[in-house]
């Protein structure tokens, strides 16, 4: 059964379009990555779905029904959660747990389970003012997670955070995922093909794709040439060949090629770097990954 | 009203840990306290600071109990202590729109509308607690060194006053609803407030419209026991004006996109 579904969603602000058309699906038990460059309209469509910004059109569904309250339906962890630094972590999960209504006692025990999962028993009573950037965003979480909402809701939840506190937050989410709907969005690939069963591309405000992992990859997924060599910016313009290749696309210390036929490609190819007498380290044929398929899509 | 609760305790938690609870009773302890003190040592004070110029000749007025508490609300309360409740309130909502705990309680169960009256109950009773002390601070100390003041005319005087400090409570929300930076926040109540009180000494028929008159009621008060004329007109438009300026925050809050972060 679809948790959530999103039919037509438009925002504008003024003449200025930010969210154009777009509608998609959310199935019980799913994780969801929305992608997209800075700008694309992440966030805005994040804070239509939690209900503190009205769309200008289209609808959003929860279990098929429309609800202007939403709240018990969602947990939310917004892209830097700040909090009270003045309070302690288990302050905190029982002032929000209590404004969403759930009982003392029943939060007692929600609680416990909680900072356990996420790994901050022993740090409940310090002030989160001492936390580290990883601890409050684990401590958001378990704030998401209190009143068990049937869809979490997370913006940009492991952007932010050092290499260690990434892993931990990864580590995480794999542990409430079994149990818990989750759509997140994300600029960072390896997070969402880490993590997710689903992704949502984002450009513009616009929706280029949304399907699982092996849909992506088998409907978008292309070959492309890899050749290493010394001093790249020298003679990767020399391949330019309208006819043959498409694109040319110079990372580091090698050079990805997109041809339009891979046998007349590799030809003409081999010829070039013959002809060019270049010193060449690698020269590989492989598959796309997921970031060159973004960027592709979102150039 | 089970929100209110929670909203009213993490109010507290937060006056608590800010020390908000003890550094606004406190100034206002020693601005009731430095009222009668002043007074009644100005002679004293005058010798130490080396004397006034030989044959000038200064006849000092002959000084009541009810005018050192009257002073004590014109000259302190009104101005240091003015000051002190709109620097202090003016972080309130702005903080919270801005590091996004605004839109954290929003997400949850709690109504718009609670969110702010907790705010306003909570800062209230601060603002009251500390007026409370310091006024019967000032009436301990005037009673000592001057004569006693009925306790009644004290309190009933501070009700009146504090009316006038709900006003400033109350703006300074409003203006935390509107603006985004507390400094913004400050100014603009800080103009209001000190432009009315300025606007008290001018007289005429407009006083009776003017929040910051209901400090001269408070004062008649306590001088005489009874209030100037028009008391309940003053009042009543003090009391209208802190509805609207409490609807109209939840009015424009509502209407305005939060951030999310």
């Amino acid at each position: 059964m679809s948790i959530l579904q999103v039919n037509h969603l438009q925002k504008k602000y003024g003449e200025q379009e930010i969210i154009k058309d777009i509608g998609f699906q959310i199935q019980q038990g799913e994780f969801s990555a929305l992608l997209g460059p800075n700008g694309a309209g992440k966030t805005t469509i994040i804070k239509m779905l939690i209900g503190i910004t009205k769309p200008s059109g289209g609808q959003i569904l929860f279990q098929g029904e429309r609800h202007d309250r939403k709240r018990p339906f969602i947990g939310y962890l917004p892209q830097h959660p700040t909090f009270y630094s003045w309070m302690t972590g288990k302050e905190l999960l029982t002032f929000l747990g209590r404004l969403s209504d759930i009982d003392q006692e029943s939060l007692e025990q929600r609680m416990h389970e909680l900072l356990e999962l996420v790994g901050l028993s022993k740090a409940k009573n310090k002030r989160i003012g001492t936390y580290s950037g990883g601890m409050k965003q684990r401590l958001g979480i378990a704030q998401a997670l209190i009143h068990q909402p049937k869809l979490l809701i997370m913006d940009e939840p492991v952007s932010a955070l050092d290499p260690l506190g990434r892993r931990d937050m990864l580590e995480l989410l794999k542990s409430i995922k079994q149990n818990t709907t989750i759509l997140f969005s994300t600029h960072i690939l390896h997070d969402a093909e880490e993590l997710s069963d689903k992704i949502l591309i984002l450009n513009q405000g616009e929706l280029l794709f949304s399907g699982t992992l092996h849909q992506v990859l088998e409907s978008h997924q292309q070959p492309i040439f890899i050749i290493q060599a010394p001093r790249v910016h020298e003679w990767a313009p020399k391949l330019v060949n309208e006819n043959i290749v498409e694109s040319i696309d110079p990372t580091g210390c090698f050079v990805k090629v997109r041809v339009k036929d891979i046998a007349s490609g590799r030809i003409w190819l081999l010829d070039r770097i013959r002809s060019l007498q270049l010193p060449i380290q690698k020269f590989e044929l492989v598959q796309e990954s997921l970031e060159d398929i973004f960027i592709r899509m979102v150039r | 009203m089970n929100h209110l609760s929670v909203l009213l305790k993490k109010e507290w938690l937060e006056a608590s840990r800010s020390y908000k609870l003890l550094w606004f009773p406190v100034v206002f302890m020693f601005l009731g306290i430095i009222q009668p003190l002043s007074s009644y040592y100005l002679p004293q004070i005058l010798e130490l600071a080396g004397g006034l110029p030989e044959g000038v000749n200064i006849a000092l007025p002959q000084i009541t109990a009810e005018d050192v508490l009257a002073s004590t609300v014109t000259n302190q309360f009104d101005q240091l202590g003015l000051l002190v409740i709109v620097i202090g309130m003016m972080s309130i909502v702005v903080s919270d729109k801005d590091n996004g705990m605004l839109t954290f309680i929003l997400t949850r169960n709690a109504s718009l509308g609670e969110y702010l009256l907790g705010k306003w109950i909570g800062q209230a009773a601060i603002v009251a607690g500390a007026v409370a002390t310091g006024m019967l601070i000032a009436g301990l100390y005037t009673s000592y060194l001057y004569s006693f003041v009925p306790l009644s005319r004290i309190v009933a005087g501070l009700g009146v006053y504090y009316t006038w400090c709900l006003f400033m409570v109350t703006l300074t929300l409003l203006m935390g609803s509107l603006l985004s930076r507390s400094s913004g926040v400050a100014v603009v109540s800080l103009f209001v407030l000190i432009f009315l009180k300025v606007a008290t000494a001018l007289g005429s028929g407009f006083q009776i419209m003017n929040p910051a008159h209901l400090t001269n009621h408070a004062v008649h008060i306590m001088i005489s026991g009874s209030a100037l004329p028009h008391f309940m007109t003053t009042a009543a438009v003090t009391l209208l004006l802190i509805v609207v300026f409490l609807i109209l925050s939840h009015f424009y809050l509502s209407r305005k996109e939060l951030p999310a972060s």
